[in-house]
């Protein structure tokens, strides 16, 4: 039986506080294999888990490939389940995210990013979560430790909701946040479960139990596959609105929330933004204010929601602006410049014509320092006053 | 005649049930992995939970839509995640407090390729799960490409009869061997010729897997890919035993012991002219498999030999 | 598990539910020779009954004797094959006047 433990203020690290979250939801089973820099967040489950805080399964896989099977199969039993990765594992388990997207099984990963395979990085970067992308994931991406604690809590919130019914990640940054310690607010474990208490309350998901002659995984045949495509995406549609709703909850118990899909920071009267996602954010926010005392109308998207794509909320908040930068921890194969850019670029029709600007920089560990969110202001209001300006900037 | 009274043979009396399957399905006429279905169906029971994955057990296994073949609950999933679902399943059926016995039921293919590493691993952790392997010796359902089950100058799609080729170079793997290698409480090998004794071994692995992992290793003969008549798949079986080209053993918590002792075996030869993909051997090709069968043979006996009167492990 | 009408599945993946109906074939459509038993050299042994791989033997009017399924038969000859009494014999279908299922 899990002790109860009461609400406390720490100082941990943001593996430590994935960890923190993961034990406070409770899960049935947790499978999950050590891979730099998210290593610390199974041990600290191994502990808990050890030290009887932990009344679940651990499952002490040979590879990631097998940690998502077996934590995508403990919930098509009717569990909940658990566990975290980061690039070279998270790129190892591809096959198996596609199932378990695909299964609607409402598995809650952390993914601590890391630049994937290709060249040798045990070095942050976003590479590995643009990577999956189109495995049919939700996909959330945070800004500090705290944030880290409560979107994890969300996650299974948001997972298990039955007009949902998909897995989620919860993304962020190797090094930067995963070793960063900082007080953590971590709440009692009779609030989360009054949190997540909702969920008993909803109609049961299909399970697969003996006994019964249901089998999970049937082929899809002609149009019975295109409408599980559809079912699929439709649920994808309806967690934007579902994670403002479960934040909403959130903020009523615990006092904190994020914004829901995106974050708008001093956008109010700005005639430039720069959108960025992840721990850049914190370093974004103390630049754009130093821009202000300067005179100038520059604001900050924080993306949170990464897929889907909060396409309403940011074509709205970037809709009349003069130019717009987007700043990716990550490249775009295929096209010259970054995926998030790509993305918001996409939003054109719905947003207007305007300057937009790509910002490649952050990875494997260089950092994305104030200057350099400085210059890119600079570039973003240079091209906003309509003098010469770059489209695509590699950094440093 | 006069009358007699009806005797069924001996195996029945393990049968706790009709097999759960359709009467008709998707299995090639003469098929050995239809008899091992239905078989593993009336003697473990109605209320398994299959394991499968894409395989020629997968159009019978797995449903279409909303619709199946079978009435056991299953679980179908990539050839990679075949034995980590199965942890995942079991694990939360014990969680739960859910008696379930899962079973995992798989081609060659995915148990020595592609699925291996995940399989070892639940081997390792003892994994409460039935493993069972159907050795058609290929992937057979993709059109008879070779696997690491395929033996020594087997002819196969990827490994043909050419100018330049002799068929597969290279030995199969001793997977059963391999399997007993990690310490389980129970691991087998069995064949459709030998019913009784495979119904003796599905029974002890279900015992011995609600207390860790079992593995039983099936020799089942490909009608099309070996190319045999669609009546000889049985007695292809038989000939493998009777030439200890497969062996019946088990190994039983480190006791080993063979199950079904072959007075004289006869040579390898035996076996592979009845074979089609194996029929091409040369005198030396065969003196090599011959020597193969003879060395591992001697192994098993060997480790029979040595377990004797030894206690059975803990684990 | 009933679907919303329109929909083919009731669930959100791909879940099949065997409670009702089984998928099925009509695999006696498949054998172009069909086994026939003679009850006088048959010793009621049974091998028939457990190698045939679909099962599909079963006992004969008399309960005594054995008679394959002819709607799933699929003439792989197994049972002649290993019946020890030679009791069994693989017919080809077109010496039947009711020929293959009209199914």
């Amino acid at each position: 039986m899990a002790a109860v433990l009461d609400r406390q203020r720490k100082v941990i690290t943001g593996n430590g506080a994935a960890a923190y979250a993961a034990m406070l939801c409770r899960p049935d089973v947790i499978a999950a294999y050590p891979i730099t820099p998210q290593s610390e967040v199974v041990e600290q489950l191994a502990k808990f888990h050890a030290d009887g805080l932990l009344d679940c399964e651990y499952v002490t896989v040979e590879g990631e490939n097998s940690a998502q099977n077996v934590v995508c199969a403990a919930t098509m039993a009717g569990g909940r389940a658990f566990t975290a990765t980061s690039s070279y594992g998270l790129v190892y388990m591809y096959d198996a995210m596609f199932n378990t997207a695909g299964y609607r099984a409402p598995v809650v990963m952390v993914n601590v990013n890391r630049e994937p395979p290709g060249i040798h990085a045990v070095c942050s970067g976003q590479q590995d979560m643009i990577s999956v992308r189109d495995t049919g994931w939700v996909q959330l991406v945070v800004e500090n430790c705290q944030e880290i604690l409560d979107t994890v809590i969300m996650a299974f919130r948001l997972a298990e909701d039955f007009d949902i019914q998909l897995p989620v990640i919860v993304n962020y940054d190797g090094y930067y946040l995963s070793f960063l310690a900082e007080s953590v607010d971590i709440p009692a474990i009779a609030e989360v479960d009054r949190y997540l208490e909702v969920l008993k309350r909803q109609p049961p998901r299909p399970q697969l139990l003996p006994g019964q002659p249901i089998g999970c995984g049937s082929h899809g045949i002609g149009m019975g596959y295109v409408e599980l495509r559809k079912k699929h995406m439709a649920a994808m549609e309806r967690v934007k609105t579902k994670l403002e709703e479960i934040e909403g909850e959130f903020a009523e118990i615990f006092g904190r929330s994020y914004g829901g899909q995106i974050e708008e920071y001093r956008t109010e009267d700005a005639d430039i933004v720069l959108v960025t996602s992840g721990s850049a954010v914190g370093t974004a926010r103390a630049v754009v204010d130093a821009k202000r005392e300067e005179g100038v109308k520059v604001g900050l998207v924080k993306l949170r929601l990464f897929r889907p794509f909060p396409k309403e909320r940011l074509s709205a908040a970037l809709r009349g602006r003069k130019a717009v930068g987007v700043l990716d921890r990550s490249i775009c194969f295929g096209w010259d410049c970054g995926p998030l850019y790509m993305e918001v670029r996409a939003l054109t029709p719905e947003m207007g014509i305007l300057p937009l600007l790509s910002f490649i920089d952050g990875l494997a560990n260089m950092d994305i320092t104030k200057e350099h969110i400085a210059g890119m202001i600079d570039e973003i209001k240079a091209a906003a006053e309509g003098r010469p300006y770059q489209e695509v900037t590699w950094l440093p | 005649m006069a009358e007699q009274r009806k005797r069924r043979p001996r195996v029945c009396e393990y049968y706790q049930n009709e097999d759960q399957f359709a009467k008709g399905v998707a299995l090639c006429s003469g098929c050995t992995l239809e008899l091992n279905l239905r078989f593993v169906s009336r003697v473990l029971g109605k209320d398994i939970i299959f394991v499968g994955t894409p395989s020629c057990s997968a159009p019978v296994l797995h449903g279409q839509n909303t619709m199946a073949w079978h009435r056991h609950p299953y679980y179908a999933c990539t050839m990679t995640g075949v034995a980590s679902s199965a942890t995942g399943l079991t694990r939360y059926y014990q969680k739960a407090g859910i008696e379930a016995t899962v079973v995992c039921h798989t081609g060659d293919g995915c148990a020595m390729d592609v699925g291996f590493q995940t399989l070892s691993g639940a081997a390792e952790r003892n994994e409460k799960i039935i493993y069972i392997t159907y050795d058609n010796e290929g992937y057979m359902n993709t059109g008879i490409q070779q696997s690491s089950g395929t033996p020594f100058g087997a002819a196969t799609s990827t490994t043909p009869l050419g100018r330049e080729s002799r068929g597969k170079t290279t030995a199969s793997k001793n997977m059963p061997m391999v399997m007993a290698m990690h310490d389980v409480p129970y691991v087998a090998t069995a064949t459709l010729s030998h019913l009784e004794d495979y119904a003796k071994k599905l029974v002890k692995a279900k015992a011995a897997s609600k207390e860790g992992f079992a593995y039983i290793h099936v020799f089942c003969p490909c009608v099309p890919g070996w190319r045999i008549p669609t009546d000889a798949s049985i007695q292809v079986c038989r000939e493998a035993v009777r030439t200890n080209y497969f062996p019946l053993w088990e190994m039983e918590r480190g006791v080993w012991r063979i199950t079904q002792k072959v007075k004289e075996p006869k040579p390898v030869s035996e076996l592979t002219r009845l074979v089609g993909k194996l029929r091409h051997l040369n005198d030396e090709e065969l003196a090599r498999l011959q020597a193969q069968v003879d060395h591992r043979f001697r192994v098993l006996q060997a480790l029979c030999v040595a377990s004797e009167g030894v206690p059975q492990s803990e684990s | 598990m009933k679907p919303d009408s329109g929909q083919i599945l009731p669930t959100e993946a791909c879940w099949s539910d065997a409670s009702e109906e089984l998928l099925c074939l009509h695999t006696g459509d498949w054998r172009t020779e069909r086994p026939v038993f003679d009850d006088e050299k048959c010793n009621a042994c049974g091998f028939c009954y457990i190698y045939c791989p679909i099962q599909c033997v079963g006992d004969a009017p008399d309960g005594i004797h054995y008679r394959a399924d002819l709607e799933y038969c699929k003439g792989c000859g197994i049972c002649a094959r290993e019946c020890p009494t030679g009791a069994i014999t693989m017919v080809p279908e077109g010496d039947f006047a009711d020929g293959c299922s009209t199914r």
